[in-house]
């Protein structure tokens, strides 16, 4: 890669992503005051979360309108117990590993 | 007397490192998955080894990273194009940190700056379900210990997937596509008891698809800034009902 380039598709992003990071350092927000906007934020941040759950998921296949495979309800279902799995016992970790390995053996059984 | 209080101290700090370690591993294990894809991916766009991990470790956004190297797979390299694209995919960051920096209030700016660094979605998720019931007291340590184990991860199996991984198995794509939803799942059940956080998690999840068929990779902004607002305004008009009831 060429340093233009790497200019372009490392420097830049880094510096809008880091600004992103720091510039709220700066700005002086009192919560009281604030509690709608604050409010806004957190909405926010679990929307993003759910938008991020299906484009990882799924990247720009839309379940509601392209045929469903059976990979697709699988992956469905598995976000749906994973949370379920989560909310019920309180250690996340073995949670994490308990879905990940349940869900490596149905894929393995599958293929 | 001061002796056995700063043993209980120290005890109870490593109690809470130990805590904010274990917390770490579920998003480090879905980080190995994830970089290493992108690892993978990164020696299909032929960038190097060393662009690629400084990708990871700069930029540290799983999604800026995927969408930058289609971009330049497609070999269109336009810095407008770079600039929007990490403008609108990073946005939540400035949000992100907007909530962190309420809970790291006594911090020095001076440290925030460098540590900031480390912030991550995932990193941020737990921070924010963890802070809300609060007892973690110093809370920028429980911060450090839990997102500097990512980001070495993150660098590190970048470099693994860019000589290892082969992003063509299929066995491989399901699960690596399948780490980060089942991680952000788990996180977002922990706050079960706050049945509109989970309800916009879903409606996150739901619109995401109607979203993207209209704005493509925006939707990660246009989504969350629409719906929270509509959220914020129920939340508000509920209040107020409240408000106006208990004063009738």
């Amino acid at each position: 890669m060429s340093l233009d380039l790497t200019l372009k598709f490392i420097f830049v992003p880094f510096i809008i992503s880091y600004l992103f990071r720091v510039a709220p350092l700066f700005v002086n927000l009192k919560i009281e005051k604030n509690v709608n906007f604050v409010r806004y934020i957190e909405y926010f941040s679990y929307i993003t979360i759910g938008n991020i759950i299906y484009a990882s998921a799924f990247g720009s296949v839309n379940i509601f309108s392209d045929s469903i495979t059976r990979i697709t309800v699988i992956k469905i279902i598995f976000i749906f117990l994973s949370f379920f799995m989560c909310s019920r016992i309180q250690n996340i970790t073995y949670n994490f590993l308990l879905c990940v390995s349940l869900l490596c053996f149905v894929i393995y059984l599958m293929m | 007397m001061v002796q056995t209080d700063g043993c209980k101290e120290r005890m109870s700090n490593n109690n809470k490192d130990i805590e904010a370690l274990r917390d770490s591993f579920p998003i480090c294990l879905s980080f190995f998955f994830v970089f290493s894809a992108i690892g993978a991916f990164s020696k299909s766009v032929n960038i190097g080894m060393i662009n690629s991990s400084a990708m990871s470790l700069f930029i540290h956004a799983a999604p800026l990273q995927a969408i930058l190297l289609v971009i330049l797979k497609s070999g269109e390299h336009g810095l407008l194009m770079c600039i929007l694209l990490s403008f609108f995919v990073n946005f939540r960051f400035l949000i992100f940190s907007f909530a962190l920096k309420n809970n790291l209030k006594d911090v020095s700016i001076y440290k925030m700056l460098f540590f900031m660094f480390l912030l991550n979605t995932s990193v941020f998720t737990v921070c924010h379900t963890k802070f809300k019931g609060s007892e973690i007291e110093n809370k920028i340590r429980y911060f450090i210990i839990l997102a500097a184990p990512t980001m070495i991860i993150s660098v590190l199996a970048t470099i693994f997937g860019y000589e290892f991984f082969n992003p063509n198995n299929a066995f491989i794509s399901i699960i690596v596509s399948m780490m980060l939803p089942i991680h952000f799942a788990g996180i977002t059940s922990k706050s079960i008891n706050k049945f509109n956080f989970v309800l916009a998690t879903l409606i996150g999840f739901l619109f995401y698809p109607i979203f993207y068929a209209y704005a493509g990779i925006y939707s990660l902004v246009l989504c969350p800034a629409v719906f929270s607002l509509i959220f914020t305004i129920f939340h508000y008009m509920k209040e107020e009902k409240h408000v106006i009831r208990s004063n009738a």
